[in-house]
């Protein structure tokens, strides 16, 4: 995944569900902050993972239900947004969502 | 394609932080499952290590020891979707061969993986379908960057969406 297609799933998830603020979590969010990260496992990865700010379970299933594995999106863009809940990341750190 | 018994439990223990007793988890599952079915799902969920009891006797309640992911796990009904329709059709590797292409254009970086898979269509089918419907964190990481959801029907997959959810 490249930067410009990380841009493209934030916009997508804020017209279509009117969120405004949301987490990126996982590999993907290593392209908010290295434009142009060295290719690698981090870089590999062609889905961006997606908190809701209220952490929302019924929210992240809509958002990989419309932008997800297998969704019309995925199939014309070749990447996807996958809806995950702050339970999601087995480590991170402590108050990371405040 | 229903979610076996097994699976239904994982993933009923998996959005109750408190737990569920076998009462409680009887009736959920649907179809209906008679005790004796539950209790040998319980030992075999109970033997790999996968839930973890509180409690005993009537009172035991029952607890996924790491919460199911919930993507994962609907990936993984896709791809059981995707393997079915391959193996009533080997042809449709073709497709698969197709979206793989297009899956290469639209991520370069995700070589490791698409490599993995050209490899594995080139390959006998039995030993492609083991792969795309394994489950292991190894075969859910492939299977991210799969191009067999293609394969899947909009309606097949609304009910992997239905079937598989937050409760």
């Amino acid at each position: 995944m490249v930067r410009s297609q990380l841009q493209h799933v934030i916009f997508e998830i804020g017209r279509r569900f009117d969120l405004r603020d949301f987490y990126i979590i996982g590999s993907a969010a290593i392209l908010a902050v290295l434009p142009n990260p060295p290719k690698g496992a981090l870089t590999a990865t062609r889905d961006v993972d997606v908190v809701p700010l209220d952490d929302d379970e019924h929210v992240s299933d809509r958002i990989s239900f419309v932008l997800g594995e297998a969704s019309e999106f995925d199939f014309e863009h070749g990447y996807y947004a996958q809806g995950v809940t702050s339970k999601t990341p087995a480590y991170a750190p402590h108050g990371w969502m405040e | 394609m229903r979610p076996t018994s097994r699976d239904q439990v994982m993933q009923l223990l998996a959005v109750e932080p408190a737990g569920l007793s076998a009462p409680e988890l009887m009736r959920l599952i649907r179809p209906r499952i008679s005790q004796p079915t539950l209790w040998r799902t319980l030992d075999g969920l109970r033997a790999e290590g996968r839930i973890a009891t509180q409690g005993r006797a009537r009172a035991t309640r029952y607890h996924a020891t790491a919460r199911i992911d919930l993507p994962a796990l609907r990936s993984l009904r896709l791809h059981q979707l995707a393997a079915r329709r391959l193996a009533a059709d080997p042809e449709l590797r073709r497709i698969a061969h197709q979206r793989l292409q297009k899956l290469h254009h639209a991520n370069p970086h995700g070589r490791v993986y698409q490599d993995r898979w050209a490899d594995l269509l080139g390959g006998s089918l039995p030993a492609l379908l083991r792969t795309m419907t394994e489950a292991s964190e190894q075969a859910d990481a492939l299977r991210k960057e799969s191009p067999f959801t293609i394969l899947v029907t909009p309606e097949e997959r609304r009910r992997v969406f239905t079937d598989v959810r937050a409760a």
